[in-house]
């Protein structure tokens, strides 16, 4: 995941949208004088002017109200062409008949008044522009923002067959109207919050107002309103703010690039949430089988679909206790094995010098070093690097007898199902875990497996996602459609899963997908 | 209705009905798998079958007594309504019994169990760290909660019940069928008297009781548990059978561990044969869910007794006091045939005519009220 | 939590308790037992063990496979008991002994026939490693014997002989299906008599004289090449202790009268009913189970047992049409029951006069009619019933294919 990383965000208004932090104790004394050479030295002065490039005043006379007029702008943020069409020319343009509404000037869309200084510079902050009139202690804040970002693209880790192929990108009104294109709605609402002592960073906290569970969208809201932070860039930091248990091995939270799936879990009745700088939108609640579920198991046909999840149930499980079976079997179960296999692989160990666990857990970890290392190489390529990296070691390392071949191949299956799991937080809990399972079969067999995966099933058990528990709906039961680990056919998925405490549990039948 | 407390009351310590006939089954049905086949098989050789589906008849009365005092007062569980019968100090004698009884059970069960894993699979290992490894992971299970046991019985539930099905059905490759006769073995008075002497078998399924205001509803209670029991006596019944045709009557008896031999006997075809392993995993998973269940009752019963209200802080200390216990047998025959046989033997009087005292008793109460 | 991570490194690298690395063992893939020469038994409890290994360096490139070293990887020493032969061979194998792959045991004759045999295989069931669908072969001369000149062709590795050979005897019907648990439920239940696979080293040209296909026992089959090592026919044993031996016939007629036995590939040739000095060959199925109907009544109880057959004809060299003449349909199948019948009830004769009890697992169908084991065990089948019971066999045959040639070709127009 590479990301541009926009140091000054932008900021728009969006029509529903409230501002939380309404109440300002000194609202009074930041308030416009009116003079206008007096405030347009107060801002001056904050943007240290001169020396500052990135902050431009523009003095003008507005003939039309024949008044003295100055406009304040941030470049790197602000539309210019916006100001110059839509704001500076019309101003100057003589008209016919005289006018002191200003409204009645400029031609820009979105505009506002703004009486209190310091909400004034917030918007300036975001790249909107300020007109400030002489006599007139307010200032008129012009909806102008831009900055630079890349443009919808195609996702990069959550990619489908059949699915739309646009994935969130880095602006916040981008994804919102990504996700709001597909959901046309009285219901659907944005809120905005504003967190960050320093940065001010925005958060929209978007839901169905007919449908979202009153309990999860008052606990999101007040779990984002208690962070804490002088700056939280972007989601992804924001959510290990707000997750429940921090340093829980498996994720609470759904990162999701897809915008349609961001939708499908709106519809549901999730919240989701969106910020600037982060083309993900996050969904809360995220039970186990948010991270196991793919887009395209639905947008597959029900057979195909299920049979997709049943090839990423067995990549799970090749995953997690591939290595640890081998270790276990060899070390303790043999006569599970048939005897040509267990002559192969005793034949195959003759010369290896290390006993089986320190062999797999070298080439595991030397699989892992690959797979980061082709992370961070910079070329598309680098996966590939990686790959051929591996290759070439495993086969070099059999070749001079340090790991049995038979090694080398659960190693590499082990590593090739692991790319089958499509959520990058459950792939990480993955295979981490899979080292405990093959710790534990190293010490005690399978009864070491077991007692691992019932300790970590019961740790499971426990987790909740904002007040959901982990494996809902399959334990404890709730109403829902039972889109586990299969799903139903479409027709058939008539409810929406009640764990979210949604208003409204039926799904009229025509009404989704 | 309880569910009417809304939905936060469901989310807290409340089990569905799923995951209790879970639990319950988990917890009896594993008797087929463990020493109590071969108690049973030593009396009753290929008959034995019936003694689990005898004790059951024999129990049912106590059962319905139960379920009927259970409905009567709703949220109450076995000791509360004892309570409300016989009063303080009669209650306490009892829950002592109880706790007592479920103490000494589960010490001898776990380590029977932990005997029974190394015999077969780890013999070199000591008993002590065995023992001490697999009360740890029943611990741990106990610890997270009443809630969280349910979920995992539920969940690993269907692939028990594969793995059960397929053992269920390689065995009826090599099962000969008229090895079942001569249909009463040892005779039917032999069987009636073993069936009342293995009621205790069935005895998890009363004690549960303890948990009927953590189950959702009176209706799934009810449900969960006779399916539950159902359930489990058809399948012990099946394993049962099953065993005496693999083995044939005069070999079973003399067989350690019966349910071992019998999936180290299976094979899948003639290439993959030697699958005890796979079996042993499914065998683990249930055992485990089992037993904490078991140290969560015992807790839940010491803690009633001794008006402990965070019971969950007993855990620890009950489990070394299960580990202590379990580890003074000397060896499986002493443990089983003669320890556990005993708790069996008296145990059974009070699973019997607890529930049909309370129930006389508090009829008569009634009906001195008017 | 550090507790357990050095305990954890301390296990992994000094391998803790029951781990144990699978090249760090020796497979046995067969064991073979005998009675020390020189050596009493009533007097010493002693036994020489023979274990052949399987030699997991067939499998390293370049290494040289079992080939003339072959001798290396089987040993014979004497121990108290077969358990305990696993420790000692220790003094010069190298790697720990497990039993957890073999599949067969091998007993020799002189050793079957002594009580020894069943007190030695009985303890070692105590022994986890030792399974209970181990086959047993009784071996004509010394088990060591049969294991060191055991050639497979092919010079296949030795646990895929054993399993390939016993499970396609045991197919053909040659030989009986003879595993530990077997002998252990019928020797327990004290009603039968438990037959094993008769094995034989032999290096002779012509065993004996030319016979039917399947009338030969273990060692006398003619052959010329190939392996020394034959399994043909059964050994009997009656209370743990072997008693007797049957032909390769004997044993086949025994499991067609058995309803625990598979049988799923069996040929046999008879003399053709129309041109005597010809045979054909036919291939038996059992159409479904043999029904076995035991009459309680005063003195000895009469038993008939019916048995339907399924049979096709593969050959016929007399040429004679039976694929298109009815008539001698009839003939035929009456003709082939009646040999069937025949050798049936030589065989019982022989079971109930020889051996004093039966092969085909009867007790099983007598079980039903008793409602305890008391009574049941009180009646004694095989000491006071079967050995005097009236036994009337009728076997029923159904053609069901004439092979893929239904006419045969007429021989006198071929001649012309």
């Amino acid at each position: 995941m590479k990301s541009h990383f926009f140091k000054n965000s932008k900021r728009f208004k969006f029509e529903t949208s409230k501002e939380i932090f309404d109440i300002e104790n000194d609202s009074k004394t930041d308030a416009f004088s009116g003079d206008i050479a007096k405030d347009e030295e107060v801002l001056k002065k904050l943007y240290l002017f001169p020396q500052n490039i990135d902050f431009k005043v523009r003095s003008l006379t507005i003939p039309i109200m024949r008044k003295k007029g100055v406009i304040f702008y941030i470049p790197s943020l602000t539309d210019i062409t916006m100001v110059d069409e839509h704001i500076i020319k019309p101003l100057l343009t003589d008209g016919d008949q005289s006018t002191n509404e200003v409204a009645n000037i400029i031609s820009a869309s979105a505009f506002n008044e703004e009486k209190n200084l310091k909400k004034a510079i917030k918007e300036l902050n975001t790249g909107n522009t300020l007109l400030l009139i002489d006599g007139e202690p307010l200032c008129y804040v012009i909806n102008t923002s831009t900055a630079a970002g890349r443009s919808v693209e195609k996702p990069q880790n959550e990619t489908t067959l059949f699915g739309p192929k646009e994935a969130f990108v880095e602006r916040a009104d981008i994804n919102i109207s990504l996700i709001h294109k597909k959901i046309r709605s009285e219901d659907f609402t944005v809120e905005k919050m504003v967190i960050g002592e320093r940065s001010h960073n925005e958060v929209f906290i978007i839901y169905n107002k007919e449908l979202a569970g009153e309990k999860v969208l008052n606990e999101v809201k007040a779990r984002i309103g208690a962070v804490q932070k002088d700056a939280v860039q972007n989601l992804s930091l924001l959510i290990q703010h707000i997750e429940d248990r921090k340093a829980s091995l498996f994720p609470t939270i759904l990162l999701t690039e897809r915008p349609d799936r961001a939708a499908s879990f709106f519809e549901d009745g999730h919240v989701i949430v969106v910020m600037n700088n982060s083309p993900f939108a996050m969904v809360a609640p995220a039970t186990f089988w948010a991270f196991y579920h793919s887009a395209d198991d639905h947008y597959l046909r029900f057979i195909y679909g299920n049979f997709t999840r049943f090839l990423r149930m067995a990549a799970m499980f090749i995953t997690l206790f591939t290595p640890s079976i081998y270790i276990a079997i060899t070390n303790y179960h043999i006569e599970m094995l048939p005897p040509d296999l267990l002559l192969a692989i005793a034949g195959a160990r003759e010369m290896v010098p290390f006993p089986a666990i320190l062999e797999l857990l070298m080439m595991e970890l030397a699989f892992e070093l690959i797979r980061e290392a082709g992370i961070r190489v910079p070329t598309p390529i680098g996966p590939t690097i990686g790959i051929v990296g591996a290759l070439i070691l495993g086969q070099a390392a059999v070749e001079a007898n340090v790991v049995s071949p038979i090694v080398v191949i659960v190693v590499a299956l082990t590593g090739l199902s692991s790319f089958a799991i499509s959520d990058v937080n459950l792939n990480y809990a993955i295979r981490i875990a899979r080292f405990g399972f093959l710790l534990a079969a190293s010490v005690f067999g399978i009864f070491g497996m077991v007692g691992i995966f019932l300790s970590g099933l019961f740790y499971l058990t426990t987790i909740k996602s904002f007040g959901v528990p982990y494996f809902a709906p399959l334990t404890p039961k709730y109403k829902s459609s039972d889109d586990t680990l299969f799903r139903r056919i479409l027709t058939n998925e008539r409810l929406r899963p009640a764990f979210v405490k949604t208003k409204d549990l039926t799904k009229k039948p025509i009404k989704n997908e | 209705m309880k569910l009417g407390d809304g939905m936060v009351k469901v989310e807290k310590d409340l089990v569905g009905g799923r995951e209790f006939f879970a639990i319950v089954v988990f917890m009896i049905s594993t008797k087929a798998t463990d020493m109590t086949a071969t108690t049973i098989f030593d009396i009753t050789l290929n008959a034995s079958w019936m003694v689990i589906i005898g004790s059951f008849l024999f129990i049912l009365p106590a059962f319905l007594a139960l379920n009927f005092l259970l409905k009567k007062f709703q949220d109450k569980h076995l000791l509360e309504i004892s309570r409300a019968a016989f009063g303080k100090w009669i209650t306490f004698i009892i829950g002592f019994i109880l706790f007592s009884i479920l103490l000494l059970n589960t010490s001898f069960e776990t380590r029977s169990y932990t005997d029974q894993l190394m015999t077969m699979n780890f013999p070199k290992t000591p008993t002590f760290i065995l023992y001490l490894l697999f009360l740890l992971i029943c611990l741990g299970g106990a610890k997270k909660g009443w809630e969280s046991i349910g979920s995992v019985a539920w969940m690993v539930f269907p692939y028990v019940t594969i793995a059960l099905t397929l053992l269920v059905f390689l065995l009826t490759k090599d099962n000969v069928v008229n090895r079942m006769f001569p249909i009463f073995g040892p005779g039917k008075w032999e069987i009636a008297k073993a069936s009342f002497k293995y009621i205790s078998i069935y005895g998890d399924g009363l004690v549960i009781a303890m948990m009927y205001p953590f189950v959702k509803s009176h209706k799934t209670y009810t449900k969960s548990l006779y399916g539950a029991l159902i359930y489990s006596v058809m399948i012990m019944a099946l394993l049962y059978l099953s065993y005496a045709l693999l083995f044939d009557y005069q070999s079973v008896g003399k067989i350690t561990y019966p349910f071992n031999e019998a999936i180290r006997f299976v094979s899948i075809g003639k290439v993959i044969t030697n699958i005890e392993t796979f079996f042993l995993t499914f065998w683990l998973l249930v055992v485990i869910v089992k037993f904490s269940v078991y140290i969560y009752l015992v807790s839940k019963v010491f803690g009633y007794v001794f008006h402990i209200e965070e019971f969950e802080h007993t855990l620890i200390p009950i489990t070394i006091l299960i580990l202590l216990i379990g580890l003074m047998p000397e060896n499986q025959v002493e443990n089983i045939f003669v320890l556990r046989n005993q708790i069996m033997t008296y145990g059974k009087y009070l699973m019997l005519f607890l529930p049909l005292l309370l129930l006389i008793v508090i009829k008569l109460k009634e009906v001195v009220k008017g | 939590m550090r507790f357990f991570v050095i305990l954890i490194a301390v296990c992994m690298l000094t391998g803790c308790w029951d781990r144990k690395e699978l090249e760090q063992m020796s497979y046995a893939t067969a064991i073979g037992l005998d009675i020390p020469e020189g050596v009493d038994l009533k007097e010493k409890q002693a036994i020489d063990v023979t274990f052949q290994f399987s030699n997991p360096k067939l499998n390293i490139k370049g290494a040289t496979g079992q080939g003339e070293k072959g001798e290396k990887s089987i040993i014979t020493l004497t121990a108290p008991d077969f358990i305990t032969a696993k420790n000692m061979a220790n003094s010069f194998v190298t790697r720990q002994i497990s039993f957890s792959h073999a599949k067969t045991i091998v007993v020799s004759e002189e050793l079957a026939k002594s009580d020894m045999f069943f007190r030695f295989i009985g303890s070692a069931l105590k022994e986890r490693e030792v399974r209970r669908e181990t086959s047993i072969i009784v071996s004509e001369g010394k088990a060591s014997e049969f294991i060191r000149k055991n050639k497979p062709e092919m010079m296949i590795r030795p646990h895929k002989y054993y399993q390939f050979i016993i499970d396609r005897s045991i197919e053909t019907g040659l030989v009986p299906e003879a595993t530990i648990n077997r002998l252990f439920a019928v020797t327990d239940g004290d009603a039968d008599l438990f037959l094993a696979i008769s094995g034989s080293v032999s290096e002779k040209k012509e065993g004996s004289s030319f016979k039917e296909e399947d009338q030969y026992i273990a060692g006398s089959v003619p052959k010329e090449g190939g392996n020394p090592v034959q399994l043909i026919g059964s050994a009997v044993f009656k209370e743990g202790k072997m008693i007797g031996k049957l032909t390769g016939e004997e044993t086949r007629v025994s499991l067609l009268l058995d309803n625990t036995s598979r049988i799923e590939d069996m040929f046999v040739s008879f003399t053709d009913p129309v041109e005597k000095n010809y045979k054909i060959a036919i291939r038996v199925k059992k159409k479904t189970a043999t029904d076995i109907n035991v009459k309680l009544r005063k003195g000895p109880p009469k038993i008939n047992v019916k048995v339907p057959l399924e049979i096709e004809l593969l050959s016929v060299p007399s040429m004679v049409d039976y694929g298109g003449d009815m008539k001698k349909q009839m003939i035929l199948k009456k003709w082939i029951a009646k040999e069937i019948e025949k050798n049936m009830i030589a065989l019982v004769e022989k079971t109930q006069k020889v051996f004093k009890s039966e092969p085909f697992y009867w007790s099983l169908a007598v079980r039903p009619l008793f409602s305890t084991t008391k009574e049941y065990e009180e009646w004694d089948w095989t000491n006071k019933n079967y050995p005097y019971a009236d036994i009337n066999i009728d076997v029923q045959v159904d053609i069901i294919g004439f092979g893929k040639q239904l006419k045969e070709s007429e021989m006198e127009k071929v001649k012309d």
